[in-house]
C-alpha cells in the first residue's frame, strides 16, 4: 500500500538566543492509510516535535515531508492550512477547546474551516458528538464539562471532517484510567474505519495497543516496528 | 484643596511604600512585572495618563483665560481702581469736592476727565470708527496718576493737546491708518472737528483703545453749539487710584466704594463703578467657568480612561491567573497579592500622572488657543498663556488618585481569586458568602438610592434627583433576579433606568431646572450604564452565519464585563459628541426662524450716538427705506433674583411705528388676557404698567423669587429718582438676538429714564429687492457723524450661531481625545487578547483555519465592539437631545425643533469605526502570523 505521508532526512533545530538544540535528526518514516502508529520515548526527546513537523504545524530545517505526493514544507501557508483542514485531525493533551464555544460549536469548527455550510456542519458535529457519547452535552461549554468529556469533544472535533490522519498528542495524559480507556476505544474505532492514527504517549500499555510503534530518543527514531518487538 | 489631595495621595501610597520598604518579595514581584514587558508597561501608563492630561488641560484653559482677562486690568485700567461717573460734566467740580473732602482713606490719587461719545474717520473718509470717545484730560495729571507713570500709558504722550490737536490711542490710529502729523475728523454733537494727530497713546492704563484726547474745553463748546437740548451732555469721570500697584490695589475697593456711595451715591446722575475689582473678579470667574466647562466635558474622557485602566488590570490578572493562583497556593496572602499589584500599579500611575500633566499642558495650549480665537478675537484681549504650578499639582494629584484608587479596587478584586480555578484555568465558581453579601449590598444601595433620590427631588438637586432613583433601580437587579430569570430582570430594570435617565428632565422639571454640566455627566453615565447592561444581557441572542463573524463575536459576547467596559468607553464619549452635534445643528437651523421672530418685519438695526443720534426722518429719507421704528433705549435697574438685587437690563420704548412693517416681534408666551401677540404689544403701548420681557430676562434665576420670568409675573424697576415701579409682564419674547431686553411704551420709558431718555435705536424696514448688507454699510458711512452702527437683523444672530458652532466644534474636538482613549484602549485590549488567546489561535490554525480568517476574526471583533459602543452612544445622544428639545423647558420660551445631525452623525460613527479597525490591524496581523506549533508549544 502506498504511504500517504513520507518523511525523509527530517531535521529540526530549536534556536534560543545563541543556543541551538537539535530536536530531530535524520528522520525517515512512512505512514500508510489505516495505520495505528504510537510514538513513545522519554520526555523532551522530540515526540511532540516529530508530530508537529510531520503534520506541518511546525517548520523543519532539513529534509522533506510529503503528503499525498506534495512536499508539505514547500507549500504556501494557505495551502498547508487547507491541507490540514482537509486531511488531518488533531487531539491535544490539554484538549485545546475554545472556551467561549459550546461542545457542538467546537466540534463543527473543522467543517466550517473547510467551508461546509453551517447547517450541515452542525448536523455532522452533533452526529459526531453522539458517536463519542456526548450528544446530551452539545450545548455545554468546556468549563461545564469534565476532563474526559472535554477530550471526547476534542476527538469529535478531530474526527468530524473524516480526516485521513488523526494526530493525537498525549490525548490521555490528563485523564483517569477509565476516561483514557474510553478515548483509546474511540480512536481504535476510527482506525478500524480506515483512518490513520498517530498517537504520542508515555503509557506503554497504550503504546502497545497500536499496530506499529516508533521509539524516539535524542531526536532520532531508534525503533520502528511492531509494538511487541519494541525494546522495553 | 491641594493639601487634601496630597493627604489622600499619601493615604493610598502609604501601603505601597510600606510594602516596598518591608516586603522585598512583594516589591520584587511588583517591580519586575513592570520591567518584564516594557511595551505593555508603556501602554498601561499611556492609558492611565489620560485622566491627568485631560484635567491639566482644563486647568490650563482656566489659567490662561483668567490671566489674559486679568491683563485687561493693566491695559485698560492701570492705576484706575474706581470710577465715579458724572452724567453731566458741568456738575463735576461739586462731586469732586464731595469725593475728596475729607481725603478718601486707602486711595493715593484722583484724576478727572471729561468725555463724550464720538465717531471718527481718516481725513479722506475711507476709514472710520463709529464708536470712539473724545476725552479732555490734563496730560501731566494723567501721567502722574497713581504715582507710576509707566502704568498710565502717557509716558510718551507729550503735552496736553491744544485746539485742533489730538493724541490718539494707538489701536484707533491703527484702525484709521494714521500716525503723528496726519489729519482725522471727529464727529460729535452734529459737528465735524478737524484734528491733527500730535501723539499716539499706548494701550495701557488711561490710554484705552478708541480714545481721542483733545484740548480741554472743546466738548463744552461743541455741545453748546449743538441745537439738540435733549441730547446727552458731555460727561465726566472721577478716576480713583487706590494704594498699591496695578494688581494688588483692590483689597480696600469695597470699603472705598461704600464710602463713595455714602458721600455722593444718592445724587442724581452719579454712578460708582468698582472697575478694577470687577474686572479681576470677572477674569477669575470667566477663567474658572470655562475651565469647569472643559473639565466637565473632559470628565467623559476621564471616565473612559478609568474604564480602560480597569480593563487593562482585569486583563493583566487574567493573563497572570496561573501565576497568581500559584502564589496563593504557596501561601501568599490575598492582602499581599493585592499589595504586589498596588506596587506595580503605583509605578504606572505615578509615571502617568507626571506624563499626563506634561501632555495636558500641550493639550491645554491647543484648546485655549482655539477657545480664545472663538470668544476673544476682536475684543482686544491679549493671549497670555499661563499655567499655575498649583494647577499642575492639582491635576497631577487628581490623576494619580484616580489611577491608584482604580488599581486599589481592581487589585483587591483580583486577590479574591479561587486558587484551584486559577491553577486549572477554570472559571471562578463564585462563593455563597459572596452572594449573600451581594444581597445585603443591594438592599443598602436600594435604600441609599431612594434616600438620594428623595433628597434630590425635594431639594431640587438635579444630580441626586437623576442618580438616586437610577441607583435604587439598579440595586433591584440582584433582588428581582431571585424571582425571575436574571436576564429578564436585568433588561427590564436597565430599561427602566434608561427611561428615567431620559424622562427625568420632563417628569422632574422643577428639580432639573438648575441643570449644569455635571448633571449632563451624571446623565451620560446613567444612560450608558443602563444601555450597556441591556446590550450585554441580550448579546447572546446575536446570531451570525459566517465563520469569521462567529469567531469574531465569540469572545466579546462571552466576556461581558470586559466588553461592557469597552462599550462604556466608546458609548460615553460618542453620547456626548452626538448630543453636542445635535445642539449645534439645532442652534444653527433655528437662527433663521429666531431672526424672523424678533424682526417684526424690519431688516436693519441702527444704533447711534446718544449725544447726537440719527433721527427717524434722516433714516426715512434714505433710498429703499419702507418703514422706520424709533426706539428709546436705556438700561434701568430692575430688582433681580430672590434677594431683589438691582441689575441693569435693556428697555426699549416703542410707539405704534413698531407695527409699521406689518408684524410684531413673536412672543414665546403671553398673558391669557391677549388673544395674539399684536394684542399684547398694543396693550403694552397703551398701558405704562405693562412690559414685554425677553426670553433670558435678568438671566437665569433673575425673575421674581429667583425663577425664570413668565407672563403675568410682576417685575420691579427703579426709576431715575430711585422710586420703585411695578410692571406686569404681558408676554415673553421668543428670541432677542439684538438685545432689546424688554419692550415698554415710549411714554412710560421716557418717564422711567427721565434725562437719559434718548431715541438712540431705530429699526428700519427696506424694500424687498434691496441688498441688506450693502445698505447697512452704506447707512453706516452716511450716518458717521451720528456714530451709527448699522447691522442687519441677522448679523448678531449669525455671529452668535457661528461662535456657538465653533465652540461646539471645539468641545467635540476636546471630546475626541476621549475617543482616542477608546480607540487606543481597544487596540491595547486587542494586543493583550492576542497574547491571552495564543493557545486558541494555535488550535484554530492547527485545525485548518487560514491566517486571513484569524486576522479577519480579530478585526471583526474590534469593529463589533466599537460599532456596538458607537451605536449605543449615538442612539442615547439623539434620544436625550430629542427628549430635551421636545419636552423640556430648559431653553425657556424658545422653541427649538429637533434636527437630525446627519453629517456629524456619519462622521462620529464612521471615523472612530474606521480608526478602531485600523487600531485592531496590528494585533490582528500578529494573531494571523502566529505559527500554530509555536502558539501551542508556548501555551502548554
Amino acid at each position: 500500500m502506498q504511504p500517504i505521508l513520507t518523511a525523509r532526512s527530517v531535521r529540526k533545530v530549536y534556536r534560543t538566543g545563541l543556543q541551538e538544540v537539535e530536536a530531530l535528526r535524520c528522520i525517515d518514516v512512512d505512514l500508510r492509510p489505516g495505520e495505528f502508529v504510537t510514538i513513545m520515548g522519554p520526555s523532551g526527546h522530540g515526540k511532540t516535535t516529530l508530530l508537529n513537523c510531520l503534520s506541518g504545524l511546525d517548520e523543519i530545517d532539513e529534509g522533506t515531508v510529503t503528503l499525498d505526493g506534495q512536499d508539505v514544507h514547500r507549500q504556501s501557508d494557505a495551502k498547508r492550512t487547507a491541507q490540514r483542514a482537509d486531511r488531518m485531525g488533531f487531539v491535544f493533551q490539554n484538549f485545546n477547546l475554545l472556551p467561549v464555544f459550546s461542545a457542538v460549536e467546537n466540534a463543527e469548527l473543522p467543517l466550517l474551516a473547510k467551508g461546509t455550510r453551517p447547517k450541515e456542519a452542525r448536523s455532522q458535529a452533533l452526529a459526531m458528538l453522539g458517536r463519542v457519547g456526548l450528544e446530551h452535552r452539545a450545548r455545554h461549554r468546556p468549563a461545564e464539562m469534565s476532563g474526559g468529556e472535554q477530550q471526547r469533544v476534542a476527538i469529535a472535533r478531530a474526527l468530524v471532517a473524516r480526516p485521513a490522519i488523526v494526530w493525537a498528542d498525549e490525548p490521555t495524559g490528563n485523564l483517569d484510567s477509565h476516561n483514557a480507556a474510553e478515548i483509546l476505544r474511540v480512536l481504535h474505532e476510527v482506525n478500524a474505519e480506515g483512518q490513520a492514527v498517530v498517537l504520542v504517549t508515555h503509557d506503554r500499555a497504550i503504546g502497545l495497543s497500536g499496530q506499529r510503534m516508533l521509539l524516539v530518543r535524542d531526536g532520532r527514531i531508534t525503533f520502528d516496528g511492531r509494538p511487541s518487538d519494541a525494546p522495553r | 484643596m491641594n493639601a487634601v489631595l496630597a493627604a489622600l495621595a499619601a493615604l493610598v501610597l502609604l501601603p505601597v511604600l510600606f510594602t516596598i520598604a518591608t516586603k522585598p518579595n512583594l516589591r520584587r514581584l511588583g517591580l519586575r512585572n513592570v520591567t518584564r514587558r516594557p511595551t505593555e508597561a508603556l501602554l498601561v501608563t499611556g492609558g492611565a495618563m489620560l485622566a491627568a492630561a485631560i484635567i491639566t488641560s482644563s486647568f490650563v484653559v482656566g489659567d490662561t483665560l483668567s490671566s489674559s482677562l486679568r491683563d485687561e486690568a493693566r491695559t485698560d485700567l492701570g492705576p484706575i481702581d474706581l470710577v465715579v461717573a458724572v452724567a453731566d460734566a458741568s456738575n463735576v467740580s461739586h462731586v469732586r469736592a464731595a469725593v475728596t473732602t475729607p481725603p478718601l482713606e486707602g486711595t493715593d490719587d484722583i484724576a478727572v476727565w471729561t468725555w463724550s461719545r464720538a465717531a471718527v474717520s481718516s481725513a479722506d473718509g475711507k476709514l472710520a470708527e463709529p464708536r470712539a470717545e473724545l476725552i479732555e484730560v490734563d496730560f501731566d495729571a494723567a501721567r502722574s496718576f497713581g504715582g507710576d507713570p509707566s502704568a498710565t500709558g502717557f509716558v510718551e504722550a507729550g503735552e496736553t493737546p491744544e485746539a485742533g490737536e489730538v493724541a490718539v490711542s494707538a489701536e484707533l490710529a491703527k484702525t484709521l491708518a494714521v500716525s503723528v502729523g496726519d489729519q482725522i475728523v471727529a464727529y460729535a454733537y452734529g459737528a465735524e472737528l478737524d484734528l491733527t494727530v500730535t501723539a499716539l497713546v499706548e494701550r495701557l492704563g488711561l490710554g484705552g483703545r478708541n480714545r481721542m484726547f483733545i484740548a480741554p474745553g472743546t466738548l463744552a463748546e461743541m455741545a453748546a453749539a449743538s441745537s439738540g437740548t435733549e441730547l446727552e451732555p458731555p460727561a465726566a469721570e472721577i478716576l480713583i487710584s487706590n494704594d498699591g500697584s496695578v494688581f494688588d490695589s483692590t483689597a480696600n475697593s469695597g470699603a472705598i466704594r461704600d464710602e463713595l456711595e455714602r458721600r455722593v451715591g444718592d445724587r442724581v446722575g452719579i454712578e460708582i463703578y468698582n472697575v478694577k475689582a470687577d474686572t479681576l473678579l470677572e477674569a477669575e470667574e470667566d477663567g474658572a467657568g470655562l475651565a469647569s466647562v472643559f473639565s466637565g466635558i473632559g470628565s467623559f474622557s476621564v471616565i473612559a480612561g478609568i474604564l480602560l485602566l480597569v480593563n487593562l488590570f482585569v486583563m493583566l490578572s487574567e493573563e497572570r491567573k496561573k501565576e497568581l493562583g500559584l502564589l496563593r497556593a504557596v501561601g501568599v496572602k490575598r492582602q499581599h497579592l493585592s499589595l504586589a499589584f498596588q506596587v506595580e500599579g503605583a509605578c504606572y500611575t505615578l509615571a502617568a500622572s507626571v506624563l499626563g500633566a506634561a501632555v495636558g499642558v500641550g493639550l491645554g495650549w491647543i484648546v485655549v488657543r482655539l477657545a480664545f480665537s472663538i470668544f476673544l478675537d476682536g475684543d482686544g484681549v491679549r493671549f497670555l498663556f499661563a499655567v499655575e504650578p498649583r494647577s499642575i499639582l492639582t491635576a497631577g494629584l487628581i490623576g494619580f488618585l484616580i489611577g491608584q484608587v482604580t488599581v486599589l479596587v481592581t487589585s483587591t478584586r483580583i486577590s479574591r481569586l479561587n486558587v484551584i480555578a486559577s491553577l486549572r484555568d477554570l472559571p471562578d465558581p463564585g462563593r455563597r458568602r459572596g452572594r449573600a453579601r451581594n444581597m445585603v449590598v443591594a438592599c443598602l444601595a436600594l435604600a441609599g438610592g431612594l434616600a438620594l433620590g428623595y433628597l434630590g427631588l425635594s431639594q431640587e438637586q438635579p444630580q441626586l434627583a437623576l442618580a438616586g432613583p437610577a441607583v435604587a433601580l439598579l440595586s433591584l437587579i440582584p433582588l428581582v433576579s431571585r424571582l425571575v430569570p436574571a436576564q429578564l430582570a436585568t433588561v427590564a430594570i436597565a430599561f427602566a433606568v434608561l427611561v428615567w435617565g431620559v424622562a427625568v428632565f420632563v417628569v422632574a422639571e422643577e428639580a432639573m431646572n438648575s441643570a449644569s454640566i455635571s448633571v449632563f455627566v451624571v446623565q451620560g453615565v446613567v444612560l450608558v450604564l443602563a444601555a450597556v447592561l441591556i446590550a450585554s444581557s441580550i448579546a447572546d441572542r446575536i446570531r451570525v452565519r459566517s465563520v469569521v463573524g462567529r469567531l469574531g463575536l465569540a469572545y466579546p459576547l462571552a466576556r461581558r464585563v470586559r466588553t461592557g467596559l469597552l462599550l462604556g468607553m466608546y458609548a460615553l464619549v460618542v453620547f456626548t459628541m452626538v448630543f453636542l452635534s445635535t445642539f449645534k445643528v439645532v442652534a444653527s437651523n433655528s437662527t433663521e426662524q429666531s431672526v424672523k421672530q424678533m424682526a417684526a418685519g424690519f431688516d436693519l438695526v441702527v444704533d447711534s450716538s446718544r449725544s447726537f443720534p440719527a433721527t427717524t426722518e434722516q433714516l426715512g429719507d434714505r433710498p429703499g427705506v419702507v418703514a422706520v421704528a424709533p426706539l428709546i433705549r436705556g438700561f434701568p435697574e430692575f430688582l433681580s433674583g430672590p434677594d431683589n438685587e438691582p441689575e441693569r437690563w435693556g428697555v426699549v420704548g416703542f410707539t405704534d411705528e413698531l407695527f409699521a412693517a406689518g408684524e410684531v416681534p413673536s412672543l414665546g408666551s403671553r398673558s391669557t388676557l391677549y388673544p395674539d401677540d399684536r394684542a399684547a404689544f398694543e396693550a403694552v403701548s397703551a398701558d405704562p404698567s405693562l412690559i414685554i420681557v425677553n426670553d433670558y430676562f435678568l438671566g437665569d434665576g433673575g425673575g421674581p423669587g429667583g425663577e425664570r420670568t413668565d407672563a403675568d409675573d410682576v417685575v420691579t424697576v427703579l426709576d431715575a429718582d430711585g422710586g420703585q415701579l411695578e410692571l406686569r409682564v404681558a408676554g415673553v419674547l421668543a428670541s432677542d438676538f439684538i438685545f432689546q431686553g424688554s419692550y415698554m411704551s415710549a411714554a412710560a420709558t421716557a418717564e422711567l429714564l427721565a434725562d437719559e431718555s434718548v431715541v438712540s435705536r431705530h429699526l428700519v424696514a427696506m424694500e424687498d429687492a434691496v441688498d441688506l448688507d450693502g445698505s447697512a454699510a452704506e447707512f453706516q458711512g452716511a450716518l458717521l457723524a451720528n456714530g451709527a452702527i448699522v447691522q442687519t437683523m441677522s448679523e448678531d444672530a449669525e455671529q452668535e450661531t457661528a461662535d456657538d458652532s465653533a465652540f461646539f466644534n471645539l468641545l467635540t474636538g476636546y471630546l475626541a481625545v476621549g475617543l482616542v482613549i477608546g480607540i487606543a484602549g481597544l487596540g491595547v485590549v486587542m494586543v493583550r487578547a492576542v497574547r491571552e488567546r495564543r493557545k486558541e489561535i494555535g488550535t484554530l490554525r492547527a485545525i485548518g483555519f487560514s491566517s486571513s480568517t484569524v486576522r479577519r476574526a480579530f478585526i471583526v471583533e474590534a469593529v463589533f465592539v466599537a460599532l456596538q459602543g458607537i451605536l449605543i452612544g449615538a442612539g442615547l445622544g439623539l434620544l436625550s437631545a430629542w427628549c430635551l428639545l421636545s419636552f423640556s423647558k430648559t431653553f425657556g420660551e424658545q422653541t427649538l425643533p429637533f434636527v437630525m445631525p446627519w453629517l456629524s452623525l456619519a462622521l462620529v460613527i464612521v471615523a472612530p469605526l474606521a480608526a478602531s479597525a485600523v487600531a485592531a490591524m496590528i494585533p490582528a496581523s500578529q494573531a494571523a502570523a502566529t505559527r500554530p506549533a509555536v502558539a501551542l508549544r508556548a501555551s502548554n
